[in-house]
């Protein structure tokens, strides 16, 4: 299990660093990020699923300017290492796993979004001392730079790891109080937040004035599209 | 001295574009990176350390843009700097006024094109494909954002150094936003038909998911409506979904 957070601990660093220090390239998005988790824990449809339920959770919370927003996509890493570790040790709660994890992404999210403000304040710090700096080198640039991406990595290590440690055993020990009788209550749960994903991505394009009729029209193409494909 | 940067330079400042963001903060924003990445034109064109440290704090101010749609200002900025050194400007001023007043449009055209419609609208394809046809949705989604993602790059990049203040001309062009307009109305279309997949992905598990579904929804858009926190929807959205489980066990 150690191994195991280890390596997604190292993954979540690295999805901290495209979410914003890095090249951005979208590999941290929750889809893709829940999905290499998945692999690297052995477990890829779950890591799959976890993606595309928490993808749209946040899609709504633009990384604009000096705004505040959720981790969102460090915090999806840690719930799904959190989500394929339970399921390792409780096959037969499931479905409770991943409504655990569903919760474990908000509070772990809002969790990260402080730590990003936080590694932001540290980075002024630094920019500060090189404001005040009589003679200014480009090393000195470098090293800022460089503290600023270490910062970025610890921040998603960290996150991921911790919460990792604390929750696998608490959320294993609290799962495996309850029969697994009642797993099948929690499925639901995946349609509730699919839903929830939805309808934020559909009020972001409503948002911008659209032909509201496009959207009627999208829905019905979709729902025949899937009868044809199914 | 040098009076202008080599190929390998230029590439040694696009390549550090990438970078721009590890040192944001809520002082200069992006000002530092943005330093960060004019260090070779600072080694390619000043000789003496002094000359380093007057050029660099020059550009260790304040600075804003969208990541991607900062090569529309490198570019330019590499280009003034190379003129100022060959035709020996007296005042510096003008180019950092030119930063200034980028700063506005790059950051809103990138937020608007980038974060508001192509994002959504490339994770909306993804999702449609990912619930039919599973993982294949990764590699698409991958491959059709980061098509317009690096072309933005490049053609900012090469664009700016070709025109240098000119470039505030490009843009100010409806271009974007026409460009923005059509990806919004496609993006809205793709919401719906990832909607009508989705509940009928729902009703692939159960129809207890699908009740679900159809509850939850109906409760998000009215909790964003009351102006609830993302936060709160979710987890109001869990407890629809277990109550649900518990009535139809």
């Amino acid at each position: 299990m150690w191994a195991d957070i280890f390596l997604a601990s190292l993954w979540g660093g690295i999805v901290a660093l495209d979410t914003t220090a890095l090249m951005q390239i979208m590999i941290s998005r929750p889809m893709v990020a829940c999905s290499i988790v998945g692999l690297l824990l052995g477990n890829m449809p779950l890591g799959f699923i976890m993606g595309i339920l928490v993808e749209l959770l946040y899609i709504n919370e633009l990384p604009i300017g000096a705004a505040n927003f959720a981790e969102g996509n460090v915090g999806s890493t840690a719930a799904t290492t959190v989500a394929i570790l339970m399921t390792r040790q409780l096959p037969q709660h499931y479905y409770m796993s991943i409504a655990l994890a569903l919760v474990l992404t908000v509070a772990i999210s809002s969790l990260g979004g402080r730590l990003v403000v936080l590694k932001r304040r540290i980075n002024g710090v630094f920019y500060e001392r090189l404001v005040y700096k009589e003679m200014l080198a480009p090393r000195h640039i470098n090293a800022a730079q460089l503290y600023g991406i270490a910062l970025s990595f610890l921040v998603g290590f960290s996150t991921v790891a911790i919460s990792s440690v604390i929750f696998v055993s608490g959320a294993t020990w609290i799962l495996s109080r309850l029969p697994a009788t009642y797993d099948k209550i929690f499925q639901p749960a995946m349609g509730s937040v699919l839903a929830a994903g939805c309808v934020f991505l559909a009020h972001l394009f409503w948002r911008q004035k659209q032909k509201k009729w496009l959207f009627f029209l999208g829905l019905g193409v979709g729902l025949i599209l899937f009868v044809k494909f199914i | 001295m040098a009076m202008r940067t080599r190929k390998i330079d230029r590439f040694n400042i696009f390549i550090r574009c990438f970078f721009i963001q590890a040192s944001w903060n809520f002082k200069a924003l992006i000002g530092l990176g943005f330093c960060f990445c004019l260090i070779p034109l600072a080694r390619r064109l000043f000789e003496t350390a002094k000359g380093r440290a007057e050029f660099l704090r020059r550009h260790i101010d304040f600075f804003n843009s969208h990541p991607y749609f900062v090569t529309w200002c490198l570019g330019a900025v590499t280009k003034l700097e190379e003129e100022a050194q060959r035709k020996n400007w007296p005042d510096m001023r003008s180019i950092s006024v030119f930063k200034e007043r980028l700063t506005g449009p790059l950051g809103v055209q990138g937020d608007q094109l980038f974060w508001n419609r192509i994002k959504p609208l490339t994770i909306a394809v993804a999702m449609a494909v990912g619930l039919t046809c599973g993982w294949i949705a990764l590699p698409i989604f991958l491959v059709i954002y980061n098509i317009p993602h690096f072309y933005i790059r490049i053609r900012g990049w090469r664009l700016s150094y070709r025109m240098g203040f000119d470039i505030v001309s490009v843009l100010s062009k409806r271009w974007f936003q026409a460009i923005g307009d059509k990806i919004s109305t496609v993006g809205f279309f793709v919401a719906g038909v990832l909607m009508g997949i989705a509940a009928w992905w729902s009703l692939g598990q159960n129809l207890a998911v699908l009740i679900a579904f159809c509850l939850s929804a109906i409760a998000t858009m009215a909790l964003i409506r009351l102006q609830v926190a993302v936060k709160f929807i979710i987890l109001a959205v869990i407890c629809i979904g277990i109550v649900v489980g518990f009535f139809t066990l």
